[in-house]
């Protein structure tokens, strides 16, 4: 073992106590290699243990927590080989609480009669009396305070919360003391102060072991501040460098044929778009294009004309996008498209049965030209392509940094072109992606209808119901679009602690545990209440195939109501679904929110939306409003911007900005 | 990407620091200077940036 005072962020975990091979093993297979790694490792979640309430108090189905004198040892009931089932009872000053294990019959050698315990879980009113099953259970110990809240890691078979937070603390530990300052910020004081910003060791050190919510709010600010703050350093660092690459040079003779085999006429934002394709394939530089614009905009057939002409040069090309669902609508609109030029389109997915992978793989290595469409399943090693020439990639946000480029390593000189739906003004695109030329599809097909809005609160419910009935009478079909999968004891996060703000706000105010409307829980519910409509779920955990089903239902019309979590945001196009519903819609960022929005609309059906919340914030009123009063999401963000951004950045960094 | 994209004030004062940092420190010479010139290797390895 190293000394102390050498170890710092670089440091190998197998320095740390505890942390022998097979478990550095495990660490290593979620990205943990160094002292550093685990320190950036961030809880998904918290579990309020402080929090603690008397039994009388105790409510069925609440996620509580007790301090409890036991009364009884543990009992334990053998029930047969596979099951043992350990009682024991224990009270505070209000009244009884039972405790019951199961499979756990050491269970007796951890808590004992007369012993005082903290214990966490979900509660179950049986009659008059209180239970709890598997609870989590702390000894309360007059010298070592016990933490309010815990934190709930992201973890791996073999490493349990437990081991995680203790060796995460030991890190921590570690790398803070072993510098008489700490860790070095890398953010200049002047910065800090302006932007009320923590420091990065108290940011480290409450991320992980906050006292409350503010002190992981302010970690928070700290930590995502200093992603974007790195990114855009290494954005403006690298974009000139990332502009001068060699590429291959393309024939752009066939554009003609392309654009005089489409049914209808592009719009001006899409012809420009193409244009700037066109020249910078032809430029002999490698192309690394982003191209934004709205939902609905026609992003797709800008890419469609690339993908065309480097097929017509006689390379492959690939589509990578964010889901199955839609690489499959990509699939099935792109083979169309190109069947009548005599191209064959290919679709890879996680789905994709081995012996159909085997052959896409095999025709991948050899060099005729093909389209390939996919998922992820496309940036696996097994994949390799010969003759690379032009890489596109969908909802790019939606793709880890290193994701993006495992796929453009495949080919180091080929192409690429980068689309996002998200709507943002070019000057903020400029600085975001210093390393892309931009193009702004800002112009929307003639005839596309406007999507009536509303921001009710849950007091309108029964008027909700009695609007999904009829357009389900008039033959219309219903999303229904909730933030989490299940009813869940804490509220988690995609991607850790890149969470917004305001989101955080929202959980913030609340103080307690918001309700939140949980997909699957909310279509039983639905089935309850509608019994004479077809209700259907779908969310990011299901398998592909049941995904596929459910979707093709759909599509079908034989489901009245689709209840769905965020998997639907983008691509799923269902013309005959005429009304999105947006549950707890306080808890979607605006362009999550247009994005949903977006998914109606779609066909001749006049289409409405309605964002449902009872936030009393005012910021996130102010944010649905404006999604409510506006449907061009340029708009959406220059009013954003305008009431919003403008007078707090005036407020704290004036010139500096505008001239960005 | 998209969840900070939604934090506009965080966004917007993130970038212009750090537009105004690479200015004043742009061989990384100051004691932040170097500090985040380790970070930025970090990151490259990590993400595999440039």
């Amino acid at each position: 073992m190293r000394g102390i005072l050498n170890m710092n962020f670089d440091t190998d975990i197998k320095c740390l106590y505890g942390v022998g091979p097979k478990k550095a093993e495990l660490f290593n297979k979620m990205g943990i290699f160094t002292l550093g790694d685990l320190c950036y490792h961030f809880p998904r979640a918290y579990e309020n243990r402080g929090n603690v309430i008397k039994v009388e108090d105790a409510q069925d189905g609440q996620i509580s927590s007790f301090i409890i004198k036991m009364v009884t040892d543990p009992y334990i009931v053998v029930r047969n080989k596979k099951m043992t089932l350990a009682k024991m009872v224990g009270h505070d000053d209000t009244g009884k609480l039972t405790l019951v294990f199961y499979n756990n019959p050491y269970i007796k050698d951890s808590i004992h009669i007369n012993g005082t315990y903290r214990v966490y879980g979900k509660v179950k009113r049986v009659r008059d009396n209180s239970e709890m099953v598997n609870p989590v259970y702390e000894l309360v110990n007059p010298i070592k305070e016990l933490m309010p809240f815990v934190p709930v890691y992201p973890l791996t078979q073999g490493i349990n919360q437990k081991f995680m937070m203790s060796t995460i603390k030991l890190a921590l530990d570690t790398v803070l003391s072993a510098n008489i300052s700490g860790v070095v910020d890398y953010i200049p004081y002047e910065v800090k102060k302006e932007n009320n910003l923590a420091d990065i060791s108290y940011a480290l050190q409450k991320i992980h072991f906050p006292n409350d919510y503010d002190e992981v709010k302010r970690a928070r600010k700290r930590l995502a501040f200093d992603e974007v703050y790195l990114f855009s350093i290494r954005s403006m660092l690298t974009g000139n460098k990332e502009k001068n690459v060699p590429g291959a040079i393309y024939d752009i003779s066939s554009s003609t044929k392309f654009l005089q085999s489409l049914p209808y006429k592009p719009t001006n934002a899409q012809t420009r778009t193409m244009r700037e394709i066109a020249t910078d394939l032809k430029s002999g530089r490698r192309m690394s294009r982003l191209v934004t614009g709205d939902v609905g905009s026609g992003k797709t057939l800008c890419a469609a004309f690339a993908l065309f002409l480097a097929l017509e040069n006689g390379q492959k090309s690939v589509l990578m996008a964010p889901t199955e669902i839609l690489a499959r609508q990509h699939f099935i609109s792109l083979s169309k498209m190109f069947e009548g030029f005599g191209y064959e389109c290919l679709l890879l997915v996680g789905a994709t049965p081995a012996a159909q992978k085997r052959k896409i793989l095999q025709r991948l290595l050899q060099d005729e030209p093909v389209l390939v469409i996919g998922t992820h399943a496309l940036i696996e090693d097994s994949v390799s392509v010969n003759n690379l020439g032009l890489i596109v990639i969908d909802e790019q946000h939606r793709f880890g940094a290193n994701q993006r480029d495992k796929l453009r390593n495949k080919s180091k000189s080929c192409h690429l072109i980068s689309m996002s739906a998200t709507p943002i003004p070019r000057t903020l695109a400029l600085v975001l992606y210093g390393d892309l030329d931009i193009s702004t599809i800002d112009e929307m097909p003639p005839g596309r209808q406007v999507v009536d809005t509303y921001y009710v609160n849950e007091d309108y419910r029964e008027r909700i119901d009695n609007f999904i009935l009829k357009n389900v009478k008039e033959g219309g079909q219903v999303y229904i679009v909730c933030p989490s999968v299940e009813e869940e004891e804490t509220i988690e996060c995609e991607g850790g602690y890149s969470i917004s703000l305001d989101m955080l706000e929202q959980f913030l105010d609340y103080k307690e545990k918001p309700k939140l409307k949980a997909a699957v829980n909310y279509s039983e519910e639905l089935s309850r209440r509608f019994p004479e409509l077809k209700v259907g779920f779908i969310h990011g955990k299901l398998k592909s195939k049941d995904k596929e089903k459910i979707m093709e239902q759909f599509v079908k019309g034989d489901l009245d109501i689709l209840v769905s979590t965020t998997v639907i945001e983008v691509g799923v196009n269902v013309p005959n679904a005429s009304l999105m519903i947006i549950e707890n819609a306080e808890f979607f960022g605006l362009s999550g929110l247009h994005q949903l929005r977006g998914r109606v609309g779609r066909g001749d059906r006049k289409s409405y939306c309605i964002l449902v919340s009872d936030t009393k914030n005012p910021n996130t009123m102010e944010r649905l409003n404006i999604l409510k009063n506006n449907h061009d999401g340029y708009m959406i963000w220059n009013i954003a911007v305008q009431e919003i951004l403008l007078p707090s950045l005036e407020r704290k960094v004036g010139k500096v900005v505008m001239q960005i | 990407m998209a969840e900070i994209i939604g934090d506009r004030d965080l966004l917007y004062n993130a970038t212009a620091a750090a537009k105004s940092f690479l200015e004043s420190d742009p061989n990384f010479e100051t004691k932040e200077g170097r500090a985040l010139k380790n970070q930025l290797i970090n990151l490259d390895q990590k993400y595999a940036f440039s």
